[in-house]
């Protein structure tokens, strides 16, 4: 079979697929984040309600909500939704390895603390949609308290109305396996309500 | 003599449209042919990942911007397909291994040994599974060894022993006969812009060495 076209056209056509090729390629990856069944977001929806806490022992869940979980970890996990309002997050920090990170729905983690950071024996997250506060009042918040306090009250701006926290627990030996998860199950996810709301604003 | 009229119509026609079937099939050729294009080199730039957006050190193999508020778009497929929440890798680095020293793949059917040097992080764990992402079935429930359980030599280096039957020393039971994914992750890298800080853990990775196959 003989190819009966000049160069130059031949040249075009093969330029001309491969930048059809090319918006293919960016079209999937772009695409990817947001279609994808299996993703964090959708893998959870089984296990974890939204705005409550779903507390996953990697061990014995089978199959994994999440890929590549660790075995010595346990994990809390809540998805969250804040159309109808903030969320708040209470969790214990016992020891420096202990940490909450807050994800978007494609899994960036835009806020992350741990034991270390707050030097506290719990935390409460506020959570509030990035549109409804003032950043300049975040900022005092955040730095505000500092020591070695009982709780320690943090807001956090969302970029999103949803996302995902997740409390993660290591378990330095097999034996602290239980006592770890009894100290995880002490944290809560929960939206906040309108009359809670009033009372904090007094 | 009117049947030999109708054939001779209907030749010509075929004749007519012959241009356009061409032209029609270059186009469905060109179309099947660049979707192939981009959905291959997409697969294998968020299977595989690419100079951009990985770094490989011996079989270890790490996503740099994992967990990052804007990471590039393959990192985020990546770990989207892959359905991973990783901390940010400023506090957290993932590295992965499927072949060990050797460029075979680590399968469940062989032994391996795995020498590490003492790694610069708060906290470290080390994890079998099955190469989507699995926790594999494990009898012992051995099947991660941690920075606060692992046996040490005198200088801080340590030998993990993945095997289906009971080592002395450190141990991960692994069981089957499918292929495995090693992962090493490092909680509280608080220098990863470090250099020199990055350099010492990727240079203290463990060697993946394979011993007997059964």
């Amino acid at each position: 079979m003989s190819l009966n076209i000049p160069i130059s056209q031949l040249l075009f056509r093969i330029t001309t697929l491969i930048v059809f090729g090319a918006a293919v390629h960016i079209c999937i990856i772009l695409i990817m984040p947001h279609v994808s069944k299996g993703n964090a977001w959708s893998r959870l929806e089984d296990s974890a309600k939204l705005n409550e806490l779903a507390f996953l022992d990697p061990t014995t869940e089978r199959p994994s909500p999440i890929a590549f979980m660790a075995p010595d970890v346990r994990y809390a996990i809540c998805r969250y939704d804040l159309s109808n309002g903030p969320l708040q997050l209470r969790a214990p920090l016992p020891n420096d390895l202990w940490s909450i990170a807050l994800y978007s729905q494609h899994g960036e983690n835009y806020f992350l603390i741990s034991g270390r950071d707050v030097q506290s024996k719990a935390v409460n997250l506020l959570v509030v949609d990035d549109k409804t506060i003032d950043n300049e009042k975040q900022e005092e918040q955040n730095i505000g308290a500092p020591g070695k306090a009982e709780l320690r009250e943090i807001t956090v701006a969302a970029p999103a109305k949803t996302g995902m926290i997740v409390i993660r627990a290591p378990v330095p030996k097999p034996a602290f396996a239980a006592e770890v998860a009894t100290l995880l199950e002490q944290a809560f996810c929960r939206p906040i309500t309108f009359n809670q709301q009033a009372s904090r604003s007094q | 003599m009117k049947s030999r009229l109708i054939y001779l119509k209907n030749k010509i026609r075929r004749y007519r449209h012959a241009p356009l079937l061409a032209f029609a099939g270059r186009i469905a050729l060109f179309i099947v042919g660049g979707i192939a294009i981009g959905s291959i080199s997409a697969w294998y730039m968020i299977e595989k990942g690419s100079a951009l957006t990985t770094s490989q050190t011996g079989s270890w193999q790490l996503w740099i911007h994992a967990g990052d508020v804007g990471a590039d778009p393959y990192t985020l497929a990546h770990m989207s397909r892959d359905g991973r929440l990783p901390i940010t890798s400023s506090n957290a680095l993932y590295f992965a291994a499927t072949h060990d020293s050797e460029g075979e793949k680590i399968a469940a059917d062989c032994d391996y040994a795995l020498a590490g040097k003492p790694l610069d992080s708060d906290w470290w764990s080390l994890a079998v599974y099955t190469s989507d992402g699995r926790h594999i079935k494990n009898k012992s429930d051995r099947s991660s060894i941690n920075s606060s359980s692992v046996l040490r030599f005198e200088n801080g280096s340590f030998t993990i022993n993945l095997a289906q039957r009971v080592r002395s020393g450190n141990w991960i039971e692994i069981t089957g006969e499918e292929d495995l994914t090693l992962m090493l992750r490092l909680y509280g890298i608080r220098a990863s812009k470090d250099a020199q800080r990055s350099n010492s853990i990727e240079q203290n990775l463990p060697i993946i060495r394979r011993l007997d196959c059964h």
